[in-house]
Order: C-alpha cells, then structure tokens, then sequence
C-alpha cells in the first residue's frame, strides 16, 4: 500500500527539537530511534532474531522465521527495528547483508524476485553491486537472468551470509507458484548463504501444509495485539515525545486508563491504531471518546477504502454488508441478502478470511462471519455512524473507574440476602441481624457510602417505593449517586421480585426514573456535547474549543465530570448487562430468566441507550444458562469478551477491579 | 546454540547422527542407498553433514531434485554436476574426443541428445576417468520429482528414468546414490505398476530408515538448545528429558519447543513444557500439520474400502493401554472388524497394513504384532478422533 501519511503536522513540538514524524503505514520511513522509543514489548523477540542471525552469521546454520499476525500488528515496525540493529552492530554489519523486499513491490516470477534482492542490495551497499551489470543482464531472457543471479549471489555470499527480508510472505508465493516456490526451495537447500525473515498476515498453506515445499522451513512466530498495559505505554510514550504533560498525567490515573481500556475494546490492541491516535490524541480528545474514534477512523478512511477497492465486487459486497450488521452473519444469511449463490459466497468468505478481512466463529457445524479489523466498519460507514457511537459510550462506561470501584464494594459486602420467589426471605444478612436491616434504611439517603445497602434493606424489607423513591432523590439531589450500583438493582429486582407481573412493574419503574433523569441532565447541558458521534468532527472540534470546563454552566457543573458526555440511561444499560454475573443460575428458574428477559425487552427495545445492551442481553443469559459459546455466536468478538467479562468467565474482571 | 526448527543446522549441530552416518558411508562403498522417511525426520540434515564433512576419498554431490520437471532437465542437471566434479581438464578432453568421433562439435549440441544418452554419456565420461575421488550424489526428494516427470512426459518415460539409472548403477560398479524422499518411493512405484508399468528400479538399493534420535542424544540436544536459548529450568537435565520425551525424540519437535518456550518467555518447567506440547496437537491451527496423517489417508489408499479400514486400524492400535503394546494380525483383523472395518480377503489387509507400516503409520515388533511407529503420532491421533 502506497499511503505514506505525514503525520508531522500533528506531532511537530518543540520539545522534542524537531519533526516528530512516525510514518503510519511505512515504518521504514520513522527514524529508527524513534521506532525504539515508542515499541513495547517487542525486544525479547527482537533479540532472539539477533542471536539467530548472529549464529547464522558464524556458522553454517540458516535460521528462517516467518512473523504473522494481522495488518498493523507491528512486522514491518520490527522489521525495520532488526535492520536497524543489525546495521548499527559492528560485528553483524561486517558479516551479514540485509535485502529487503518490501510489501508493495509486486513480484510476479523467480527471476524478477532475485532482481529485486539484487536491487535492494545495491541501494544499501552500492560499492558492492553494479546497476550497470544488472542492466546489462537484464537483456537476456529470465531463464538466463534467473541463472546468472543465482550464481552471482551463491559467490557473493560463500563467505558472509544475507538477511532476506520479504514482507507479505503469502502474496510473494501465490505469485511464485508452486514451481517458484521450490526453486526457491531447492536454492536455498543447496546453498544456504540467506535467512529469510518473512512476514505475513497468516500462516498460510504453502508453508503450513505437509505437501508443499516449504513446509516446517520457517519458525511461525505470532504477533500479538498489545495488552492493556502496552497500549498504555504507547500511549505515554507517544505523548511524552509530543511533550503532552497533561496527557501523559491523565493517561496514568484510573480514568484515564479506563478511557484506554475502552479504546482497546473498540481497537483490539492494534498498534497502528494507536499509533494513529496517538499522533492527535490530547487529554481533550480522550475525554470524548466517540470524537477521538470518529477522528481516527477518518485518518485511515482512505487506507480501507484503498483496501476495498482491491476486492472483487462480491468480496466488496460481503464486507460492505458485514460492515452495515450489529453482529455475525452466516454464509446462508449473507447470499439471501445479495441475492448470490451460497457456494460463491462460501468461497468468497474463505477467500476474505485467508486475506484477513473476516473472522470466523463456530456454532456446532454453523459458521458466523464478521470483520477483522473494527475501524474497517467505521470506515465504511464514516457517514452514518449509528453502531459504533453507542458502542463507544458502553466501553466508556463499562470500564469507567467508578463503576470498578462500585463492583468492587459490591463484592465485598456481605451475601445479599436471597430470597425465594413468594417466600420470605430466610437466608442472609436480615435474618441473621434484623437491628443491620433497620440501621441500613435510618441512615442518610444521601450518604455515598451507605446509599446502596439502605436500598438493599429495604428492598428485601418489600419497602419498593421507598426504594425507588430513594433512587430518584439520590440521582435528582446527589447527582452522580446511584450510577455505579445499577448492575445490583437490577440483580436485586430479578431475586426479590416474587412474580412475572411485579418483575415487569419493577424493571419499567427503575427505567422510568433513570429515563427522567436522563432528560434532566439533558436540560442542564451544554447541547453540543449530546452523543458526539452524531455530529461531524469539526463541529466536535469547534465544541471542543469553545466549551472549556471554565465556561460550564453552573448547572452542568452539578453533574460530575463523567456525566457530561454519557447520561443516566447508558449507565443503567450498562448495569442490565453487568447484572448477569449475579444471576445464580443454580437458583434461577428458566421460566424465571426468560421473564427477567422478556420485562426487560418490553420496557426498553426501542431506546437507544439500550441498543448494546439489549443485543448482549438475551445471548448472554443464554451464555449464562448453558455455558456454551455458541449461544454468542452472533455477536461480535468485542461484545463476546464484554459478556465474557460479565460472567466472570475472563481474567477481565478480576483485572478490572484489581485497578 | 539456538533453536532452529526448520532451518539448516551447522553440521556441528546435528546431534546423535553419527553412527547412522558412519554406516551410509560403509554401505556406499558397496551399494547405493534409499532413504526414506517422513518429512522434517532429518534427513537433508544428515546428508548436509555428509556433505560437509564427507568420508576420505568420496565427493558428494547434494540436489533437491523437487524443482526438477521432466527426464532432459533430470538428465542435464546430472551431466552438468558429473562434468563440474571431473575438472576442466577431464571437460576438454572429452570434448576433444567426442569431436573427433562423433562430429560433437559443442556442448550445445551435446546437451541436445536425448535425455538418455546424455545421461548414459555423463556416466561414462564419470567412470572412465581417473580421479582420485569417487562421486556420489545424494538425490533428494525423488519421488516428486518422478511424480513431476509422470505429469509432464508420462509413466512410461518416468518408468524409463529410474531404469536407466538403475542399469547405470548395474552397469558402472562405482556409480553411487543416495535416494531420498519425503512420500514413499512405494506409492510412485504403485502408480507405475497401476498404469501397467511394473518396475522393480530400487530393488537393488539398501533401504535406510532415519529414526528419531536416542533418548541420550535428545537428551543432549534438548539440554544445549534451552542452554544456547538461555531459558531458565527447575532442572536442566530432567527438562530436557521431559522435552524429549514428550515428542518422541524427534529432533525437529525438540527444536520447535525450546524455540516455543523463547517466544513465549516460558520458563523450562514440566507444567511448561506438558502444557506447550499439549497445545500444539490440540489447537486448531495444528501448528505441526499432524492432521496430515489423518487427511493424507485418502489419497495414499485409494483402493477400496483401505483408506476407511486404515483409519479403524489405527482407532483399535490407538486404544492399547501402552504404546508399546502390538498386536497380531488376526488380532487387529478382529477388533477392526468389530469397529465396523469390511474386510473380504485377509491378504488385503495384510498389505494394507505393510503400506501403513511402509508410510510410518505403523511398525512391527519381533514377533510380528503392529503397533504405531511413533507414539506421538498415536497420542495426537487419540485426541483427534475423541478416543
């Protein structure tokens, strides 16, 4: 791909005494120092290819690595970082030679690849190897280039040994063929003078599959997205060398790392990604999260649109498609809705899959397809972002620090008093100590750290009123109360309501208030910041300028600070899907989940807030009640590990309150 | 020393060889050889150290003979490495004797007769000079590129290759090869004789089979790869015995995992290296490509019912409580029976089961009972088939 954006324009600061320039899509273009500066996690292995090169270098030994993982992982990035090392390392460049084929150099034959090593060697060390002679060769017939090459790299290398990097080792082979393939093959078995360190999207069949020639040649290396930590680094190391003080500062509090939580929720640990945002990225910025993806999608808006364009028109279709649906489609689905033979689009879809367009989840004997990369969808549906905003403002509160903080409290009381339905309740905290029940519904109902166990008292106490009454007072008069602990409210309703009926009256009060809350908020608030996402990044940025904290109303000023951008209601969204990990499957009914479901459904389809929730919602108590995953095989990976999260199934949970 | 799966060791690094070696060259001196065996077994590696480091007195010459189309370019190739090892010397003289009797005016319109009499020609000019070493050609991958040959000029003149080269190892007493191949010779042989073109052209050739490496030598290598990989253990020795073990001694598993255990910064504990093994024969990417022992089925018994009754049999031999234990003919003709195998003639399973043990799904103890040759192949293909 030729999109070589300079993004110097965004990163230029006078701390750092020049151009900051970090090259999205070529690293080979960033200066290598940089390159070192902002890589996380890589060195271990980045190492380990120095040593084998080393030993290559001293030996008789060739070591081949092939680097897989999907586009924007970081090959190229260490691929350069290697040469880098390799050129500044007395030892390594005086016996090794480095050629390196790029990715957007299309070769279509033996001969013309061996040009190309040939003309990579020449523009790093041009006293060695003669444009002139190359020319000259070039006007015999490939047979007799291909071997008079052959010979002149087998004497040039007797003594030393050549470092072959080949990016997209996958295209490279498709074009060779499998008659260039073993030539290859066949030349480097018999004369083993170059280490190939090859990258590619995947492992793919010409070297995954016993029958063909370069099977078991290389060491499969896999690249992964980067963890949460790492992308936090990034991050910090991107706005230090920006001199971002204030970012730096928010992108270490708990916030602020929850703000990267849900970044990575939305990007899955794509360092390109990061690297993308991170050249515009400001505490500003990070504070809206749906502007900051809309920005980023914009950025590389292009790059995808580059990449569509290089499908087939079905393939386009397929993805256009993917890109336009909430969750997983399966082959059948997809050739009812583009009026296509299915066995066309099941090819189509392992083509897709094979060039890392789409992903594939398995129910029983039923495959569900979605996009790999979640900003191809932003980038396809820049003009109407419907799916991704409400997305965006679940991660945001789904890992927001107080809401951690609330679980974590929650889950170090003492049992919540369970009760069957219709039946008293004989278990627990009350019926141990009825003075804890009375001392709970005395304290103040305004009091943070007592708020919920009074709720809890005197909910179990069927004081419903005056529970939601206390709710209502506590969001109208404490403004932020209440926000944190929706996940057991609705637990509370689901264990304590004694039928069908009273569930649904429970669960349509609880939204009742959080929906007037909600438009209270919405009155006290400055307009421009409602659901950003649906307006245009300048609008977001003109908001951006315009409404600093100092020129807040005095009545937007009563909301904390997260409430400006996401409302009542979306917490309470976010509470329904949290609430799943206090079912107590041994305990519920199924009669009584799907009733817990269908009050819920019927009280809140329809409301925008609930767009994610509600779509986690039913699969999730399926996940819950049978354990199996393919009850989720319809949402997308980012929804599955949300659900995952929720049922305590991941190490998310236990990270999450471990900040 | 690092861990390099796949790639090509200094010959200072191919562990536990030698006697193998030593007995190649002893049996060369009297015989060409046909190696066979799975792929990544370690052959090419075991010719590469013959060929850095070959016998006194011999000169190998090593291609992979997979690039290799048809019988001219097969019948070139031999010529043009028979010419090189007899020196420019040699070279001219021939060439000066051919264009005295035959009118051979150059090597263009050498190289333009017939794939046999070139090969016939390059042989001779090989055993009718003096040199003070004797050539052998280590020829690998073979069979694909006999298969190459049946594709592009046909059984018939693929038939006629290895008869020529075998009248030429008749003929010419110090004509020496070493045959490899990663598909058995076997199955080429068989498509030749279905195509009613029997050929017996390796029979004079002493079949050699590459083992995997003795627990003392996996040992060893599995010892000195986490030391040159700097991988830290709760006991060097007992994690290389661990590592080898838990892949049959096969030298390019034990590669693979120490290289693994790098990558993923693990430490070289049993839990480790149980739990890394146990990944690779599980996870659905197959990073080893075992799966290629159950696909492959098909296409190496086409005839019949075998390639079904293949896969019972290795059902009823994954099912012995010990991998060591074999079982008799009739024995497993019961249980396969039982497991629903249809078998109308003893005899076609006889040979059913020596192609199976021919392919190294199977091996055979003194007294004749089969079991799996390699019980890593047996413990993946347990957890494939749910047994």
């Amino acid at each position: 791909m030729n999109h070589f954006v300079n993004t110097s324009r965004d990163l230029r600061q006078p701390e750092v005494g020049g151009d900051l320039f970090i090259s999205r899509f070529s690293p080979n273009q960033t200066d290598p120092s940089i390159l070192e500066a902002i890589s996380i996690g890589c060195e271990p292995l980045l190492n380990n290819l120095l040593e084998k090169i080393s030993e290559s270098a001293t030996s008789l030994s060739t070591h081949h690595v092939l680097l897989h993982g999907p586009k924007g992982i970081g090959k190229s990035h260490l691929l350069t970082r290697l040469r880098h090392r390799i050129h500044t390392d007395e030892t390594l460049k005086e016996s090794v030679c480095v050629a390196w084929i790029h990715e957007d150099e299309t070769i279509a034959s033996m001969p013309q690849f061996l040009v190309k090593i040939y003309r990579s060697l020449k523009k790093t060390y041009p006293q060695e190897y003669s444009r002139e002679w190359l020319d000259g060769l070039l006007s015999q017939s490939p047979a007799e280039v291909e071997e008079v090459l052959v010979r002149r790299l087998i004497s040039r290398f007797a003594k030393r040994k050549m470092v072959l990097l080949v990016e997209n080792l996958d295209s490279l082979f498709g074009n060779l063929g499998v008659d260039g393939q073993r030539r290859l093959r066949t030349l480097l078995q018999e004369h083993p003078f170059a280490c190939l360190i090859a990258t590619s999207q995947r492992l793919f069949a010409a070297v995954a599959e016993r029958s063909e020639p370069f099977f078991g040649f290389f060491q499969p290396v896999p690249l992964h997205p980067l963890s949460l930590d790492e992308v936090g680094q990034l991050m910090v190391r991107i706005a230090h060398l920006k001199g971002e003080r204030e970012l730096v500062e928010f992108l270490g509090t708990p916030e602020g790392r929850g703000r990267v939580r849900a970044l990575q929720g939305v990007l899955r640990g794509n360092p390109r990604e990061f690297i993308v945002l991170s050249s515009f990225a400001t505490r500003e910025w990070l504070d809206r999260l749906g502007s900051c993806i809309q920005r980023l999608a914009d950025e590389l808006t292009p790059y995808y649109q580059d990449r569509l364009r290089l499908l087939s028109p079905l393939q386009r279709q397929i993805v256009e498609l993917l890109c336009c649906e909430a969750g997983t489609l399966n082959p059948k689905t997809i050739s009812r809705r583009l009026l296509t033979e299915q066995g066309s689009v099941g090819k189509q879809l392992r083509l897709l899959e094979e060039m890392g367009y789409v992903t594939r989840t398995q129910r029983g004997r039923e495959a569900f397809y979605e996009l790999c990369e979640p900003l191809l969808r932003l980038a396809c549906e820049v003009k109407d972002q419907s799916r991704l905003g409400p997305w965006i403002e679940f991660l945001q509160i789904w890992y927001l620090p107080e809401v951690a903080h609330a679980r974590r409290e929650a889950r170090d009381r003492p049992g919540i008093p369970r009760c069957e339905r219709g039946q008293p309740c004989e278990s627990g905290r009350n019926q141990e100590s009825p003075a804890f029940v009375e001392q709970a519904i005395d304290a103040s109902p305004t009091d943070s750290p007592t708020r919920f166990e009074r709720l809890e008292a005197l909910w179990t106490m069927r004081r419903w009123k005056e529970g939601f009454d206390a709710i209502r007072d506590g969001l109208v008069a404490g403004g932020g109360d209440y926000l944190g602990d929706c996940a057991e409210m609705f637990s509370l309703i689901f264990q304590l309501s004694e039928d069908p009926d009273s569930l649904r009256e429970r669960v349509s009060t609880l939204v009742d208030i959080y929906q007037q809350a909600t438009a209270d908020w919405a009155s006290h608030r400055p307009r421009s910041r409602i659901q950003p996402w649906r307006h245009g990044i300048a609008a977001q940025e003109t908001a951006m300028q315009t409404a600093k904290p100092a020129s807040r109303s005095v009545e937007s000023a009563a909301w904390p600070e997260v409430q400006t951008t996401l409302n009542p209601l979306s917490h309470l969204a976010n509470g329904l899907v949290r609430s799943l990990g206090r079912i107590d499957v041994a305990r519920a009914t199924r009669e009584s989940l799907e009733s817990y479901v269908a009050a819920v459904e019927r009280r809140v389809t329809d409301m925008p807030e609930f767009a994610v929730g509600l779509r986690l919602f039913r699969p999730g108590v399926g996940l819950l009640t049978s354990g199996s995953e393919g009850e989720i095989a319809t949402l997308i990976e980012p929804e599955r590990k949300i659900l995952r999260q929720a049922l305590g199934l991941t190490d998310g949970v236990a990270a999450l309150s471990a900040e | 020393m690092k861990a390099n799966p796949g790639g090509n060791l200094d010959p200072d690094k191919v562990y536990g060889r030698d006697e193998l070696i030593a007995a190649l060259w002893e049996r060369l001196e009297t015989q060409s050889v046909l190696m066979n065996a799975e792929r990544r077994s370690g052959k090419t590696q075991i010719l590469r150290k013959m060929l850095v480091e070959p016998k006194a007195g011999w000169k190998p010459v090593f291609r992979d003979l997979e690039r290799i189309h048809s019988a001219q370019e097969f019948a070139e190739l031999v010529y043009d490495d028979i010419q090189q090892f007899l020196g420019k010397g040699v070279r001219a003289k021939n060439f000066l004797q051919r264009l005295l009797e035959e009118n051979e005016t150059d090597y263009i319109n050498l190289k333009s007769r017939t794939w046999k009499q070139l090969l016939i020609t390059a042989v001779e000019d090989l055993m009718k000079a003096k040199t003070a070493e004797k050539l052998v050609f280590f020829w690998d991958e073979v069979p694909y590129m006999l298969e190459s040959i049946c594709r592009r000029d046909g059984l018939q003149i693929a038939a006629e290759v290895l008869d020529a080269i075998r009248s030429l190892r008749v003929e010419q007493s110090r004509f020496r090869l070493v045959f490899t191949g990663s598909i058995g010779l076997h199955h080429v042989l068989g498509k030749l004789s279905a195509g009613g073109i029997p050929t017996s052209a390796t029979n004079d050739m002493y079949p050699v089979a590459v083992p995997p490496l003795t627990l003392f030598h996996a040992r060893r290598l599995a010892a000195d790869l986490l030391d040159g990989e700097r991988i830290a253990s709760w006991d060097r020795e007992s994690a290389a015995e661990l590592i080898a073990l838990e892949v049959d001694c096969f030298p390019y598993y034990i590669h693979h995992v120490v290289a693994g255990l790098r990558i993923e910064q693990l430490a070289a504990t049993e839990p480790n290296i149980v739990e890394f093994v146990s990944r690779q024969m599980v996870s659905s990417a197959d990073p080893w490509q075992l799966a290629h022992f159950r696909t492959r089925l098909a296409s190496y018994y086409p005839i019949g019912d075998d390639a079904r009754n293949a896969t019972i049999i290795l059902d009823v031999l994954a099912l012995t409580e010990r991998a060591s234990d074999a079982m008799l003919v009739n024995e497993v003709l019961d249980r396969s029976r039982s497991h629903g195998a249809i078998v109308n003639n003893r005899d076609d399973f006889v040979r059913l089961l020596r192609l199976m043990d021919a392919d190294h799904y199977l091996s055979r103890d003194r007294e004749g009972g089969y079991r799996f040759r390699f019980p890593l192949i047996r413990r993946w293909w347990k957890l494939d088939r749910g047994l």
